[in-house]
């Protein structure tokens, strides 16, 4: 899985948000704030990731259990589906 | 093709090639003449087509300004400056910026104010003015494009306040960090398509963000919305009618 192309993250009025920039913001015209775990997961989802690597180093990154992480894991990218920003 | 014509908004001059007489007409209060205009901008079919999706009541020519405005916002970061969707007031030398989805409220907010507070209130722009950054701060400027009511006066002022406004069943403002207000800033703010202006754009937001007080204010369409808004706004006693 990774982000679709045309997605990119940016520091606005204090917060990560991803925006649609070129071509991709014809299409979408929302933003996506992100808090500190979500941001996390972001990046490495641009590098390429499935579900359970994503589970993996969060729970190696933040001292969680795989119950825990996999629910923060389950619910970013059902947000990212959602949102047509993911890409599988 | 009409004859170019040149307008000054926000201390930046703009020759426009417009290819309907309306467009000169429409920017009447705003035309300027120079040899060295700080932007050139064109007019085409093709642009005018791609605003005619949202616009599709309209003629061709008069969706034209609104493809001339488009054409400019993209390049305004360039100058320091963004387009931002909200009505602007002036009051006692200060600007205040009003901005909320399209339909809540704002021109009736405005209203109030004139109403109570009488000429004193003076309008900027009620629909999309210019924020331009400078170093004396953030100057909010009238353009043309001023919504359907067209309020606007060909003016530059301090910008002091911006506030977020939401209807609700009691008036209450309150002031409130930039993180609780960039989800609605992004969605009143003009992104550029070009990815530099883009980029510009969001820096010029969190530096003027940082430079004004920011507001909410959930507010009934009642007249004691405006003391309300007022004192807090202007950091000062509210001196219109008694209510």
């Amino acid at each position: 899985m990774n982000i679709r192309q045309g997605f990119v993250l940016r520091e606005v009025m204090g917060s990560t948000v991803a925006v649609a920039i070129g071509e991709a913001s014809r299409t979408f015209h929302g933003m996506i704030r992100l808090n500190s775990t979500a941001t996390q997961l972001w990046k490495w989802l641009e590098n390429g990731a499935t579900q359970s690597t994503l589970v993996e180093q969060l729970c190696a990154e933040y001292d969680v259990d795989v119950d825990t992480a996999a629910q923060h894991v389950d619910a970013f990218l059902s947000t990212l589906r959602t949102e047509g920003v993911l890409e599988e | 093709m009409a004859n170019p014509f040149t307008i000054g908004i926000a201390g930046i001059t703009v020759e426009l090639h417009s290819l309907y007489p309306h467009a000169e007409e429409y920017c009447r209060d705003y035309l300027v003449k120079t040899d060295t205009p700080d932007m050139v901008i064109h007019s085409s079919e093709d642009l005018i087509a791609a605003d005619r999706d949202a616009a599709f009541h309209l003629s061709d020519e008069r969706i034209e300004p609104i493809s001339l405005y488009r054409q400019i916002a993209e390049r305004l970061p360039a100058y320091d400056a963004i387009v931002f969707h909200g009505a602007a007031i002036e009051y006692e030398g200060n600007a205040y910026l009003f901005t909320a989805p399209s339909g809540t409220g704002k021109s009736t907010h405005i209203r109030l104010w004139r109403k109570h507070l009488g000429e004193a209130v003076k309008i900027v722009n009620g629909d999309k003015p210019i924020l331009r950054l400078t170093d004396r701060g953030v100057l909010v400027c009238s353009t043309p494009w001023a919504g359907k009511e067209r309020w606007h006066r060909n003016c530059c002022v301090p910008l002091k306040a911006i506030c977020y406004l939401e209807r609700g069943t009691v008036d209450c403002i309150r002031p409130v960090q930039p993180q609780q207000l960039v989800t609605h800033f992004l969605h009143q703010v003009y992104l550029p398509q070009d990815g530099e202006a883009f980029d510009k754009t969001l820096r010029l937001l969190n530096a003027m963000t940082e430079m004004v007080d920011l507001f909410h204010l959930q507010c009934t369409m009642e007249r004691s919305a405006v003391i309300t808004a007022v004192e807090q706004l202007t950091g000062k006693p509210y001196k219109g009618e008694h209510i």
